[in-house]
């Protein structure tokens, strides 16, 4: 049976360690998770654990991704016995493949304060009255930095880090470790890091870390 | 002239390492960790550091208690794979293992019983890839340490490689000896062997050769390593404790190997 999230771990036990199913599963609000996987498989099945159950918990679930992705995400929904097409017309499940859920800005632009401001404003219609939070899961922002953009990449993270604890949400952002180059993204990944609050790295142990539990020293 | 006996506290100190290398890996991911290595490299200064340090470092900044994980890790790894009689662990010696074994001549061929009597003891074909020089010291250690039956039933086989290192000598051709070696363990399944432990003896020869042949042995082992990881076999290579070069050929030759043994040592490291 896999372990269960239980907040703090027991400091500097190496059996303490939780699994990240627990993590992903039921993510503390303000929770920013940042998911690096190796395995394609890895990154859709924490992405559907995520999203199968913050729909069981009728909090309202977006996902950005590549229609790919999406449609792998739909099917486990549908496999988990939910009715995705019903969560998609009730406003409950968003699958879209840009940040843009009101027609707005694509690309470049797609990082600007203007298109996630606009956007977090359409991902939290109906919070609280209808959804108690909201859960974010998405990995087109990876693309940037991958692609070293990183100043577009960093905006994202930095603005949604700054946010997560003053709105109702937790957000799981899937990074292709693939792509991950170190004489390319190393200089860049500290401040990836630092502007999320846990990791679940793509190693063979299959656990999930808290960053910077002491707080970020520059 | 290197002299792998003065290096010897250089190889423990790179298995130690390597283990915590390895560890971080299990933790996030082959190329998360080395991402993060490179982060740490330009993050944490201090002249006189290791590297180690410094990613232990910057480990605890991001994960604080939690980065003891590799710590522990590292030490597991470490003790499992730690410095150990090489008696004890010859005789634990499975399929995909590649050694390296350093000794004088005059005790090469009795060492290499060990490896001939663990692969023999697991019903495995052993095979060994010889020099003409060698073939006859090899035959009677062999016979002395009472395998001379295995000799003539096939399940020891003394192989004259003389053919393999003049092609490699004179062309530089790995393909010939790879397809050999493929051939045999083709031949040893067919008889019924799940398993073939060689002894190669093809990059001590090359490494011995005047002038040394020190870029063909390296591919030799490379190749090798491939092999091991691969197929059903194990791979033990006999080496001089004493063989020309600068002292940066014993950390290349190591990195090929799973294991490496000097005088009565064993020495894990981590080149798989």
């Amino acid at each position: 049976m896999e372990p269960a999230w239980s907040g703090p771990h027991a400091p500097g036990h190496f059996s303490a360690l939780q699994g990240w199913q627990g993590l992903v599963r039921e993510p503390p609000v303000g929770a920013h998770i940042l998911h690096i996987y190796e395995d394609p498989d890895r990154e859709i099945e924490a992405a559907s654990l995520f999203v199968i159950e913050g729909a069981r918990r009728a909090e309202r679930v977006c996902c950005v991704g590549s229609t790919r992705e999406l449609a792998s995400i739909r099917r486990r929904v549908e496999e988990a016995g939910l009715d995705a097409d019903r969560l998609v017309r009730d406003g409950a499940l968003a699958l879209v493949r840009q940040l843009d859920l009101n027609g707005g800005p694509k690309d470049d632009d797609e990082t600007s304060r203007t298109a996630l401001d606009r956007f977090i404003h359409a991902m939290f219609r109906g919070v609280p009255e209808r959804y108690p939070s909201v859960r974010w899961w998405g990995n087109r922002v990876a693309r940037f930095f991958e692609n070293g953009r990183f100043d577009r990449a960093l905006a994202f993270e930095q603005l949604c880090h700054e946010r997560r604890e003053v709105l109702p949400w937790s957000l799981l952002c899937a990074y292709d470790g693939r792509k991950l180059s170190p004489e390319r993204h190393a200089a860049a990944f500290w401040d990836v890091l630092r502007n999320h609050s846990h990791l679940i790295p793509a190693g063979e142990l299959g656990v999930a870390l808290e960053l910077f539990p002491t707080g970020v020293h520059e | 002239m290197i002299d792998v006996r003065e290096a010897l506290d250089e190889i423990q100190a790179r298995s130690a390492d390597e283990a915590y290398w390895r560890a971080l890996e299990r933790v996030l991911g082959t190329l998360t960790a080395r991402t993060l290595r490179g982060t740490f490299r330009a993050k944490i200064k201090g002249d006189g550091t290791s590297e180690r340090e410094r990613v232990a470092q910057g480990l605890t900044e991001l994960f604080a208690s939690q980065a003891r994980t590799v710590e522990e890790l590292a030490r597991k790894e470490s003790s499992r794979n730690a410095s150990g009689p090489r008696e004890n662990t010859m005789e634990e010696l499975g399929v995909h293992g590649h050694w390296v074994d350093f000794s004088d001549a005059a005790s090469e061929a009795r060492r290499a019983m060990a490896f001939v009597k663990r692969g023999l003891a697991r019903g495995a074909k052993v095979v060994a890839l010889l020099p003409s020089s060698d073939m006859e010291v090899y035959r009677e250690e062999a016979v002395l340490s009472g395998h001379e039956e295995d000799i003539e039933h096939g399940r020891l086989s003394l192989f004259n490689a003389d053919e393999h290192l003049n092609v490699l000598k004179t062309a530089g051709v790995l393909a010939v000896l790879l397809l050999a070696i493929q051939g045999m363990i083709q031949v040893a399944r067919g008889q019924g062997y799940s398993e073939v432990w060689f002894i190669g003896k093809i990059a001590s020869s090359l490494l011995a050769s005047s002038p040394p042949y020190q870029a063909l042995a390296l591919r030799v082992e490379s190749a090798m390593d491939s092999l091991v990881r691969t197929l059903p076999i194990s791979f033990y290579c006999p080496m001089p404790y004493r063989f020309p070069g600068d002292p940066s050929l014993v950390a290349d030759l190591l990195s090929g190997h799973g294991w490496s043994s000097v005088a009565e040592l064993a020495l894990g490291s981590f080149g798989h």
